[in-house]
Formats: C-alpha cells, sequence, structure tokens
C-alpha cells in the first residue's frame, strides 16, 4: 500500500464535500439538533444530552482508537479529570466552569503526554492495559485523596443557575450546550482526516514499521493524537458534570465508561468521524430504553443489551455507520475506501 | 518487627496463589488465540456458583466437588469458545474485544436473573481454621487454594511441554501459520486451550468459595488483578502468570500495611506500569 | 353518510383519547432502587418494603379512595439514576420518587428532583449531603450517617468504657470504615465526636469494601491495640475483617459495629457463637412489636414480617423494613394530609405530619430547612445467643449489656 503524495486529485476528487456519504451526515446531524428542539418531554431531551455527551466524547476518543486504531479503554481516565477539575475549581475557589474545562483539559492533555512517553515502545494489547491501568489508580486517588476531591462521598452541586455557572432551568439550553461540543468534535474529525496528520495516524494503525520506513514519526504522531483526544475528551466530562450535579470516584473514573466510550466507536464504526455519533444515538437510547422497559426483572435489561452487543458485532463489524458508508461509496473506488472504509 | 513483615510476606504470598492460578488461565488464552478474554472474571463467578450449588443441592464438600467443576468449566468453556469466539477467531482486537465483553454482561446478568443478587456463603467447618507456625498465622484454606494452584501450575507446564499436543499447543502459540501447515488442526487447538484456561479459573473458583461469598459482580475484582498480573510476568508466560500474581499478592499485602489499606489496589496497579515502562515484556518471556 | 362517519369517528377518538384520563383514579408514585449491578440484593429488598407498604395501604382503602400505582425503575449505577428519574418524573408524571439505597443514588436523582419540581423521598440512603446541601426537594426518613458515627463514640466513651473498667482518657479507641460514603459519612460523625472530646483515635484508616484480602489491615488494628474498635462496613467485608481479628489474634476487647454488614442476619450466620457481645450501631430495626406503644403500630409490623416472609420466604431484612417504614409514612400519612397531588401540596402535608411512632420506634417529623427526619435516631444493638437485643437507648433497651470482653 501506498501513500503517494501525487498531486493529482484522484485522492480527494472523491472526498468532496458533495459526497453521498458527507450530505447524509450533514441531514443527520441536522435531525439530531431538530429532535430535541421539537421533543419538549424531559425525559427524551435527556437521552440526546447524554448521547450528545458521549458522541462527542467517543469522537474524541475515535481521533487515537479509531484513526491511530490504538484502543485505548481508560478514557474515563481524561473524563473524570475534566469533571473533577472544572468541579473542584468552581467548588473551591469559585472558578466558572467554563474556564474549568479549559484548565481539566489542559491537566488531561499532560497525563497523555505521561501516558505517551510510557506506552511509546509498547504494543497494542499493552497499551490497552496501560490505559486501564491508569484510570484505575486515578480512580483509587480521587477516593484516597478525600481531603482534595472529598473522596467516595462525592461532590454535589448547589443549582444556581447562570450561565457563568453552565447552569440552566429545563433541557434546552443544555441540549444546545452538548450539541455544540458534539459538533465541534466531529468537524475536528472532519479537518483531521483530511489533513497530513490524520493519514499519518491512518498510517500507524495500518502498519507502523511502513510509516517509520515512510518517515513519519510515528512515537511523536501517536503522543499528538492522545493529547488532542484527552483533550477532548475532559471537556465531555466537565459538561457532564456541570450537567448531572453530581459526581464521584465510581463514575466518572468507571470502567464502564472508558468500555462505553469505544462500544459507541466500535459499533458506530470506527475510523469514520461520523460513526460514533451513529453509535451514541443508537446505543445510549437503547440501553436506557431497556433498563426503563425492563426494570421488574433485575438483569433482563443487562442480558439483553449484551446480546445486542454480540450481535451487532458478530453481522456488522464494522459498525453501523462502517456498513452505511461502503453503501454510499460503493461506488467509488478509491484508496479512501480501502484505507479507511472497511478495517 | 521482623516477623510483621514475615507474616505480611507469608499472607501475600498465599493470597498470590490464587491471583496466580486466575492469571494462568488468562495467559493461556491469550498466549495461543491472542485473545484478551475480558469474559474471565465472569467465569470464575459461575465456577463459584456452581461450587455453591453443588453443596447446596447434593451437600457436596467443595472440595469434593473440585473435579466435577473443574470438569464443568472445561466443557463450558469449549462450549462458549465454539459458539462466541470460534466465527471471530480472525477477526480484528476490536471485534473480539466487543464479543467478549458483551459475554461478560451476559454472563454477569443471566446469574443476577437466575440467583438474585444475593451473597451466597458457603461455610464449611475449615474455612476459619488458622495454623500458626514460629508466630506466623496461615489459613488453611489459603494454603490450600495455594497449593492446589501451584500443583495445577505445574501439571500443566509438565504438560505443554512434554505431551504431545501441549507440544502443538505450544507451536499454535508461537506461530498459528506454521502450526497449519504442519498439520495441526488449530482450531481445535484453539478450542482446547480455552477450555483448559476456564478450567483453571474452575479450579480457582471451587477452592475460593469457602472463603468469599459468591455475587453475580464479584468477577471484576479478580478479572482486573489477572490482567495486571499477566502483563508484569509476560503475556503467555505460564510461570510468569504465577510469579506475577504471588507479586500482587505481595504487593497489596505489604503497601496494604505500610501505606494504608485505601492504597493498596492502587499500588499493584501503579507497579504495573512501572514495570511497563522498564520491562514491557514482563518479567518472563512466552 | 360521510358526514356522519367522519362525526362518529371524531368522537370515538375523543372517547378514546379520554380513556386513560377516565382511568386515572390512580395515583402515580415513582420506585427507583438499584435492582441490578453490584447492589442488586440490597436494592430488591428495598423495593420490596416499598411494594409492602403500597399493597397495605391500597388494601386500607388507598389514598382519598384512589389506589397507588408504583411506577419503577431500576438504577444500578448513579448515572442511570439520572436517567430513569427524568424518565419517572417526565415521562411517567410521578411527583414522588421513593429511593433510593445509595447515597450515590440518592444525590444524583436529587439533582434532577430540584430541577424539575419532583420529590425524592429518601428512605435509606444516609450520606450527610443528602439534607445538608440545602436541597428543597428531598425529604429524608432516615437517619444521617454522621448522627450513627457519633452514637458509636459516645457509646464507646460514655457506657463501655466504664464497663471494662477504663477510665474514659485512657480507652484506646480504633476505627476502620468501608470507604464509599456509607463508611465515610459516619467516620466524620465520629471524628466530630472525638474533636469535641479532646480525642483521639489510635489509629483510623478507611478501606476498600470490595477487597478480596483484608490482612494488611488486620494487622494495622493488631499493631494499634484498641480496646474498642469500630467498624463501619458491608455484609461481605464485615465477614472477612471479623474472621481476620480472630485468626490473627487481632480482636479488640469490644467491637461495634457501624451498620449493614453487623446488623443484618448473615452476620449471625457467618460468625456463629461469635457473635456473641458484638455490639451493632444502626437505625433501630426488628424491634419487638410488643415495645411499641401504639397498638395500630404493632399490628402493621407484624402484619409486615408475617406478609414479608410469606412470600419471600425469608425474615425481613433491615433495607426492606426501612424503606417499608419511609414509604408507609409517605403514603399512609403524608399523601392523605396534602390538599391535592401537587408537588406544593404533598411537601406542605410533609412538613407538617407528626407521627409519634412508626414500626421501629422512630417519630417522624421533618425539619423544614433540611427535610430531615428529625425522629430518626440510631440505637446499639447487641449480639446475644442469636438474637439481636437493643441495648442503648435506654428508652428502647431490650436487654443489658453481655458478653464482654469479647471472648475472641
Amino acid at each position: 500500500m501506498k501513500i503517494s503524495s501525487n498531486n493529482n486529485n484522484s485522492l480527494f476528487k472523491y472526498n468532496n464535500i458533495l459526497s453521498h456519504s458527507n450530505v447524509f451526515e450533514f441531514v443527520f446531524i441536522i435531525g439530531l439538533i431538530a429532535l430535541p428542539m421539537l421533543i419538549s418531554n424531559s425525559y427524551y431531551r435527556d437521552w440526546f444530552v447524554m448521547a450528545f455527551i458521549m458522541a462527542g466524547a467517543s469522537c474524541a476518543w475515535n481521533i487515537i482508537g479509531g484513526y491511530a486504531g490504538m484502543l485505548s479503554i481508560g478514557h474515563a481516565a481524561f473524563f473524570g479529570i475534566g469533571a473533577y477539575t472544572s468541579t473542584l475549581l468552581y467548588v473551591r475557589v469559585g472558578i466558572s466552569p467554563w474556564l474549568g474545562l479549559i484548565a481539566g483539559a489542559l491537566l488531561s492533555t499532560i497525563a497523555a503526554i505521561v501516558i505517551g512517553r510510557a506506552t511509546l515502545r509498547l504494543k497494542g494489547t499493552f497499551f490497552v492495559l496501560v490505559t486501564i491501568a491508569f484510570c484505575e489508580v486515578l480512580r483509587f486517588t480521587a477516593i484516597g485523596w478525600r481531603s482534595l476531591t472529598f473522596g467516595s462521598m462525592g461532590i454535589t452541586l448547589v443549582f444556581k443557575k447562570n450561565f457563568f455557572n453552565m447552569m440552566w432551568q429545563g433541557k434546552t439550553a443544555y441540549v444546545l450546550l452538548t450539541f455544540g461540543y458534539l459538533v465541534f468534535v466531529y468537524v475536528f474529525n472532519k479537518i483531521i482526516e483530511k489533513k497530513k496528520f490524520g493519514y499519518y495516524l491512518v498510517a500507524i494503525r495500518e502498519d507502523q514499521d511502513a510509516a517509520c520506513a515512510c518517515g513519519i514519526p510515528a512515537a511523536k504522531i501517536k503522543t499528538i493524537g492522545l493529547m488532542i483526544s484527552a483533550f477532548l475528551t475532559s471537556i465531555g466530562g466537565s459538561i457532564y458534570a456541570q450537567y448531572v450535579m453530581y459526581i464521584e470516584p465510581d463514575v466518572v473514573f468507571d470502567i464502564m465508561i472508558s468500555v462505553q466510550l469505544i462500544l459507541i466507536g466500535i459499533l458506530g464504526g470506527k475510523g469514520k468521524a461520523f460513526g460514533p455519533i451513529m453509535g451514541a444515538i443508537i446505543i445510549i437510547p437503547l440501553s436506557s430504553f431497556l433498563r426503563g422497559s425492563l426494570a421488574n426483572l433485575s438483569g433482563l435489561h443487562g442480558f439483553v443489551y449484551g446480546v445486542a452487543l454480540v450481535l451487532v458485532i458478530i453481522f456488522i463489524p464494522e459498525g453501523v455507520y462502517g456498513r452505511l458508508y461502503r453503501f454510499f461509496n460503493k461506488n467509488k473506488k478509491n484508496i479512501k475506501n480501502h484505507v479507511e472504509g472497511v478495517m | 518487627m521482623v516477623s510483621q513483615l514475615a507474616q505480611l510476606i507469608v499472607s501475600g504470598v498465599l493470597a498470590g496463589g490464587l491471583y496466580g492460578i486466575i492469571s494462568v488461565g488468562l495467559t493461556l488464552i491469550f498466549g495461543v488465540l491472542n485473545l484478551v478474554n475480558f469474559a474471565h472474571g465472569e467465569f470464575l463467578m459461575i465456577s463459584m456458583y456452581i461450587s455453591f450449588w453443588m453443596s447446596e443441592i447434593f451437600n457436596l464438600n467443595p472440595y469434593m466437588s473440585l473435579p466435577i467443576v473443574v470438569a464443568a468449566m472445561f466443557v463450558f468453556g469449549i462450549i462458549i469458545q465454539s459458539i462466541f469466539i470460534r466465527p471471530v477467531t480472525e477477526a480484528s482486537h476490536e471485534v473480539q474485544i466487543v464479543i467478549t465483553l458483551g459475554l461478560s454482561t451476559i454472563m454477569q446478568n443471566s446469574a443476577l436473573m437466575a440467583f438474585s443478587g444475593n451473597l451466597r456463603v458457603l461455610r464449611t467447618p475449615f474455612s476459619e481454621s488458622m495454623i500458626e507456625i514460629a508466630g506466623i498465622f496461615i489459613n488453611t484454606q489459603r494454603l490450600l487454594t495455594f497449593t492446589l494452584a501451584i500443583l495445577a501450575t505445574i501439571i500443566l507446564y509438565l504438560y505443554l511441554t512434554k505431551s504431545y499436543f501441549g507440544k502443538a499447543i505450544r507451536a499454535t502459540a508461537q506461530d498459528s501459520r506454521a502450526a497449519k501447515l504442519a498439520g495441526i488442526n488449530v482450531p481445535f487447538v484453539y478450542m482446547i486451550t480455552y477450555g483448559i484456561g476456564i478450567a483453571l479459573v474452575g479450579l480457582a473458583g471451587a477452592s475460593i468459595i469457602p472463603l468469599f461469598p459468591v455475587y453475580p459482580t464479584i468477577g471484576w475484582h479478580f478479572a482486573n488483578i489477572a490482567f495486571v498480573a499477566v502483563v508484569l510476568g509476560g503475556l503467555g508466560s505460564i510461570p510468569g502468570a504465577m510469579v506475577g500474581g504471588i507479586i500482587i499478592g505481595l504487593i497489596e499485602s505489604i503497601a496494604g500495611f505500610y501505606f494504608g489499606s485505601e492504597f493498596q489496589q492502587a499500588a499493584y496497579f501503579i507497579v504495573f506500569i512501572i514495570i511497563l515502562i522498564i520491562r514491557p515484556t514482563g518479567l518472563f518471556r512466552k | 353518510m360521510r358526514r356522519k362517519l367522519r362525526l362518529a369517528t371524531f368522537f370515538a377518538m375523543l372517547v378514546i383519547l379520554a380513556m386513560p384520563a377516565i382511568a386515572q383514579d390512580v395515583i402515580k408514585i415513582g420506585t427507583i432502587f438499584p435492582r441490578s449491578g453490584a447492589n442488586a440484593m440490597l436494592g430488591e429488598q428495598a423495593f420490596r418494603g416499598a411494594d409492602l407498604a403500597r399493597r397495605f395501604v391500597n388494601e386500607a382503602g388507598g389514598v382519598k379512595g384512589k389506589q397507588i400505582q408504583f411506577v419503577n425503575a431500576d438504577a444500578p449505577t448513579p448515572q442511570a439514576a439520572v436517567t430513569e428519574a427524568e424518565r419517572l418524573i417526565s415521562k411517567e408524571g410521578a411527583k414522588v420518587l421513593i429511593g433510593s439505597l445509595t447515597s450515590g443514588n440518592a444525590l444524583s436523582i436529587a439533582s434532577v428532583t430540584e430541577r424539575s419540581g419532583a420529590i425524592l423521598w429518601e428512605t435509606s440512603g444516609i450520606s450527610d449531603d443528602v439534607t445538608n446541601k440545602g436541597f428543597t426537594s428531598v425529604f429524608r426518613t432516615c437517619d444521617a450517617g454522621s448522627l450513627r458515627g457519633q452514637s458509636a463514640v459516645m457509646l464507646a466513651y460514655d457506657s463501655i468504657a466504664a464497663l471494662l473498667g477504663i477510665p474514659a482518657n485512657g480507652l484506646r479507641v480504633a476505627m476502620i470504615y468501608e470507604n464509599s460514603s456509607y463508611g465515610t459519612s459516619q467516620y466524620n460523625g465520629a471524628m466530630a465526636e472525638m474533636k469535641r472530646r479532646n480525642m483521639k483515635f489510635v489509629f483510623a484508616n478507611g478501606y476498600l469494601s470490595s477487597g478480596t484480602d483484608q490482612t494488611s489491615l488486620v494487622l494495622q488494628v493488631k499493631q494499634a491495640k484498641p480496646d474498642v474498635l469500630i467498624h463501619v462496613g458491608y455484609i461481605n467485608d464485615v465477614q472477612l475483617i471479623a474472621n481476620g481479628l480472630r485468626g490473627y489474634k487481632a480482636a479488640p476487647k469490644v467491637l461495634i459495629g457501624g451498620g449493614a454488614g453487623y446488623t443484618d442476619p448473615q452476620f449471625q450466620v457467618g460468625q456463629q457463637t461469635f457473635a456473641n457481645g458484638v455490639i451493632g450501631i444502626d437505625m433501630p430495626s426488628n424491634i419487638d412489636p410488643n415495645l411499641l406503644k401504639n397498638e395500630k403500630d404493632r399490628a402493621i409490623s407484624k402484619q409486615f414480617r408475617d406478609r414479608y416472609r410469606a412470600e419471600y420466604g425469608e425474615s425481613p431484612s433491615l433495607a426492606a423494613e426501612v424503606v417499608f417504614l419511609g414509604s408507609y409514612v409517605l403514603l399512609n400519612n403524608v399523601l392523605p394530609a396534602a390538599t391535592d397531588m401537587s408537588v406544593e401540596s404533598i411537601k406542605k402535608a410533609a412538613l407538617s405530619i407528626n407521627v409519634p411512632e412508626t414500626i421501629n420506634g422512630w417519630a417522624v417529623r421533618f425539619d423544614s430547612a433540611t427535610g430531615q427526619n428529625i425522629g430518626a435516631t440510631a440505637v446499639a444493638y447487641q449480639w446475644q445467643e442469636g438474637q439481636k437485643q437493643i441495648v442503648w437507648p435506654s428508652n428502647l433497651k431490650s436487654a443489658d449489656f453481655k458478653y464482654l470482653p469479647l471472648s475472641w
């Protein structure tokens, strides 16, 4: 496989803005914001808010998980850092979460640098296990360092509605905020996809040694990818904290959040900017719906959810959007399809 | 002071034996099938339930039913592998991860539906007995578990190195394509190996039901430790996994005493990260 | 002809749409407990308690002639609790949610009820944050965790020291606690009381209740040689630690357990004769009905126990009982006192009630500032020959202290 740098437009011709898949994505996204604005029921809007946050965070995960193939199952670490940093700054120092989320994102980026440098030489599976371990260490730290984080008691936010506090009455503002977050990360992904950086990530995923042989500084690129991913995931965590208004170590550093992020990414279609969005809009409402309707026999909704996961991954291994993307672009023979489309 | 440390070491090593035998199963599966078995903890939970119900219904002492549990788990492992894992052997890592995660969810919730969340405790007359040697207290149950774990590991190791099929397993672990070319029935090897890995977990489960109660979510705690032990010891290395487990038991014990119990679990994760940085391939090679 | 058909269809539709409204002679109350996941066992018991309360009230005629209908939710994690609370309020239209068992759930649900104008009827979560964060939508019928920790310390210095023949200022007290909000809130209360008395723990440490090897903790306790050990834990970890304290010869003279692990019947099952003498501080439960003053309360108490045992094959646990109690107060005392089923009226009714006695001896009267039931207190039990006797406070006492110091 060659990544040629020839200037003929074949690489870009089939990726112009008006390709079928892009149109679909655009329409879908408009639908995504229209729907919650039209539905006034607070419960269904909650589905959207949660789905948007998770979609955004999963798109952020996608940057290294999908494009670079580094399957981090520890992204809750960044989510939690974001949640705790902005919340602690707000509760202890009175700093607005709008600024707090940037502080959290910066801290997460530093954490990413630490992980990145430490895992430079590690192969796939090791990286996965380090990410799990790292998140667990943070969780235990949040539990144990009570003087800083209030430990397992968690932090409860008092409702004072105010733009600077990132607190509003009703769901509308949250829907818009989380949607904005989602679009921001999504557009970021789309841009990376087109730039050299995106191609480097994919090259590293497909064959790291060959990429290095082509002169791609793999370690540096992977670290930068992880830093960006961490930064964006962290913002999601801060927004989550302001929406739910209660955080504790076992919730925001939960391995289940990491697992949810990668499930959304994989089942939606990793390696595509839009994949996680599709994944989130299917998975989050599905699990909430199952839990809501099957509450009376404990364990049934979890069981159904597990079965659904297994079925989907067996029959649609490239993810729902992965399949759709192939469908939209099936008549277009281009390198991008082979490189990023099918895994 | 010295005897304090000695006590901590002894307790740690004994606890580590348990972690080790669980990890050996995990590393075997990873080494041969190249699969991170995220449902490993749930198999432990199921084996504990089987042992518990054998005792409740048939009045079988857990050590009597141990061979039955091990055999049952071997068969169960083979069934699961054939249905869920075999179809995705050639698929990418992500698919395998999602499958085993899905499996873990299914098993946990099935147990919840079938047995409810109640803690099931199995009391045996010897659950609590301690022997005292030179001022050091040893829990006989844990000693027994440790002994069984070491025995099982040695038997497994001998099997893998001396027997014909054992060599076939090792060949497949080394290079599955070459093994196929050499005439080894690779899918069959995968199936049996997975069964063996789960059988080892069954051994662990049957040994510890006198010590801990079983409930649907007990699996994850041990699974976490097993992942760390496996990497510590070197992915795919049987002795490595056992040693890794023992090291974790030691860290838990010593760090827990000198730095506080809250730090106990964080401690082995931190050591884990450090080891990965210094020596990523782990202590032993495959 | 066509016009008549259209008219008929129109009226038919009106009737069909009105159907739910006509059938609406029920009052919808939500329940939200962790019925799957790590807390499934206690969560399910909690739900049973609430459900029995509903059935009792319905069988007695309901509230103002209307039957109570539960809409149920499973909240295995605080994250799920938020979504499920939203569902119960916005989709099912419940005005009151009975919850929560865990404090994490309680606080998550509170953040929803605060903003959506519903009520969280907290029956079982004990973290102090539930009532001291200024929530106006939360009413808690059970006691606050810090009160228990405080009681443990008071018990140690005011009663135990004399029993052991040790002067109060020479008493060595240590405390270990599982480090979620359940244990930590009790620890905070205990610490505050220690500070007030100018005392210090000879050893105090939190631990993770999910740990499978607590040897180091036991050895740390052994090293500190306390006279009195206060231990807050859940069922599983308590068994491990109790066995360890005995096995490693690290046992204190007196063991005061804080809550679940020590007062649950499982403790007795696991410890057998070694349970004798162990003290547990918790909500009063399983009170001998004859100790209750009011005839009606005695009847309800017996009815509750009998029905629970008949249906579920076991005695009601503490979780089931305390949730039953809280739910019964809501359905039997508060709702009938509300002028209508609006949130405002229910809140007013809750603040107006003054129940002198419930099936566990608690009075129920809510503090208007915090929503905390100030009639909720803790008691100290002691295991004696397989029975839990109340040894403190003296007005609820059923037996004196025995079996001290522990023969471990």
